[in-house]
């Protein structure tokens, strides 16, 4: 299994292939529209990540092998698919490597400079749980 | 001269309007949260500074005189505009919530007691709900509230909600959420009937039809600045001269004061009872200057401009049905507020600002109208003067390639 390193170089080598917000737009809206299996169980307010405009909620899980499994959703379907493109770096790595993860591949991909103001705090308030977790659950 | 040369002609002033935003031509249709400023208006600010700062008032110089004259030339402007019998009627607050806040700490407060029934609709900002509240958690007053039709108008019964025990009635005339007018004439003359004070929040109003606060014979009303083409900090408080005499002071300290001894303090009277510390001189002129502009337009214009605006957006609302149009009431402003249970209003505010396209989405500080209808927010346009049929055009376009890629 690929490493954070290796995923993001991944995304990064995806995002350069759309020259246009709408292309990027439309990605992140599709991988939105395919993340799914949030248990209703877990809807709930404790799971709830706090200063993002749309729900979002984040649970997660130490595994066996020691990894950590995240599970997430939002009301909103871009802010699903930022969730996503998280889950997608960060699920089923170990804590360690979490936390320590380098953010810049979201500067490389060019999706900071056309959120908006409270968009990408919200997104930075769900990178910072996710780093939570990772420290938590280490 | 055509709808679209005045509009040309108006736009040509706002230096603001003229930029690219991500590429595109900004079409900025977020005025009923604030509106853009005429080049008139940042020249008096700028003008201010560079050639007459100075505090008001007291200052025993020429400069001062020069800023002193042109704040109370300011209050004259506004009492003519809103047509108040007194200049003393006129108080410069810090916005629409700051005159609320004002009447709630100075009159409710020490005249309300247990019982006493505050009447407000379901429509109101919070700026209009939360000083009663507290209003009611000192004195024991109990606030009550007029429900709404599904089309945003308020329930045909709504004079049932006034009694004998209503001793005030603070309702907004222009629904910031919805657009909708509400009857605020009728309710002035009942609520006076039964005995009940009434204010009225014009926010959303002051830029749509003329106030006539005489003739409306209201006890207070409050607009912002900042929503009529002045600065943001800044805004106008009316009340009646005989209430402003009886109501307690605010805040205190500066020009409100007459004499301070220890052994007593006495204040001034309305207006500047009510106007403690240094003004925000540069706001009073600013707004002073955004009124000439704007009376200089003319009912008749402003008129013909916004009946444009709502004939425009008709193609609009029923080009694109894939959203649920709110507050389809006839009597509304250019202010449209739609939503779809298929997406989240913050992403169709998202990929609209995508594309130049300036809206706002959320609950609009109505966080009761929402629960209430079930609703946990809606994206809204709002229309002023500047905004032409390419505006339109361009939100038209926009929304419709938004909505494909969220349901499409």
């Amino acid at each position: 299994m690929s490493n954070i390193a290796e995923r993001q170089a991944e995304v990064i080598s995806e995002f350069q292939m759309f020259s246009t917000w709408m292309e990027k737009y439309e990605y992140i809206i599709e991988l939105g529209k395919e993340l799914g299996g949030f248990p209703d169980s877990e809807r709930k307010e404790e799971n709830i990540i706090s200063g993002c405009q749309s729900k979002v909620w984040l649970t997660a899980e130490k595994r066996e092998n020691g990894h950590i499994h995240f599970q997430a959703d939002s009301d909103a379907i871009i802010t699903k698919g930022m969730v996503s493109l998280m889950l997608r770096i960060f699920n089923d790595q170990p804590g360690s490597a979490i936390v320590a993860a380098d953010m810049n591949f979201l500067t490389t991909i060019g999706l900071l400079e056309n959120l908006s103001q409270t968009r990408s705090n919200g997104l930075a308030a769900m990178i910072k749980q996710i780093k939570t977790y990772g420290f938590l659950l280490q | 001269m055509s709808i679209a040369l005045e509009i040309q002609r108006i736009r040509k002033e706002f230096p603001i309007l003229h930029q690219k935003v991500r590429g595109s031509s900004l079409v900025y249709l977020d005025n009923a949260a604030t509106t853009q400023k005429p080049q008139a208006v940042i020249a008096s600010i700028s003008a201010y500074y560079e050639q007459y700062n100075s505090n008001v008032h007291r200052g025993a110089h020429y400069l001062a005189n020069l800023a002193t004259d042109a704040m109370e030339k300011s209050r004259d402007t506004v009492q003519h505009f809103i047509g108040a019998s007194h200049r003393e009627e006129i108080i410069f607050t810090q916005g629409t919530t700051d005159g609320i806040n004002l009447v709630a700490h100075a009159w409710a407060m020490t005249q309300l007691k247990s019982g006493d029934e505050i009447l407000v609709a379901l429509s109101e900002h919070h700026a209009n709900i939360v000083p009663w509240q507290q209003v009611c958690k000192k004195t024991g007053a109990i606030l009550k509230v007029i429900p709404l039709n599904q089309d945003g108008t308020w329930v045909s019964d709504w004079k049932l909600h006034v009694n004998g025990s209503t001793k005030l009635v603070s309702v907004g005339w222009v629904s910031n959420a919805t657009g909708v007018v509400h009857p605020v004439q009728e309710m002035i003359t009942h609520a006076h009937s039964l005995g009940a004070k009434v204010l009225i929040d014009a926010a959303q109003a002051v830029t749509h039809f003329p106030l006539q606060v005489a003739q409306l014979n209201c006890d207070w009303l409050v607009f912002s600045g900042h929503k009529l083409f002045g600065p943001t900090g800044i805004g106008v408080l009316f009340g009646k001269k005989e209430i402003l005499e009886v109501m307690e002071v605010y805040r205190t300290g500066g020009e409100m004061i007459k004499k301070v001894s220890f052994e007593g303090t006495t204040f001034q009277e309305a207006p500047l009872k009510f106007e403690a510390g240094t003004p925000h001189i540069q706001g009073i002129i600013g707004l002073g200057e955004a009124i000439r502009w704007f009376t200089n337009m003319g009912w008749e214009l402003i008129h013909r401009i916004e009946q444009a605006q709502i004939e425009w957006m008709k193609g609009v609302t029923s080009a694109v049905q894939e959203v649920q149009w709110i507050g389809e009431s006839e009597r509304k402003t250019a202010l449209y507020s739609f939503w779809s249970p298929q997406f989240h209003h913050a992403d169709l505010g998202e990929l609209l600002d995508q594309q130049g396209v300036a809206i706002r989405t959320g609950h609009h500080c109505t966080q009761p109208l929402w629960e209430a209808w079930k609703m946990s927010g809606t994206a809204r346009a709002s229309f002023a003067l500047y905004n032409n049929e390419e505006d339109v055009v361009q939100l038209q376009k926009s929304l419709v390639k938004s909505i494909q890629l969220l349901i499409g």
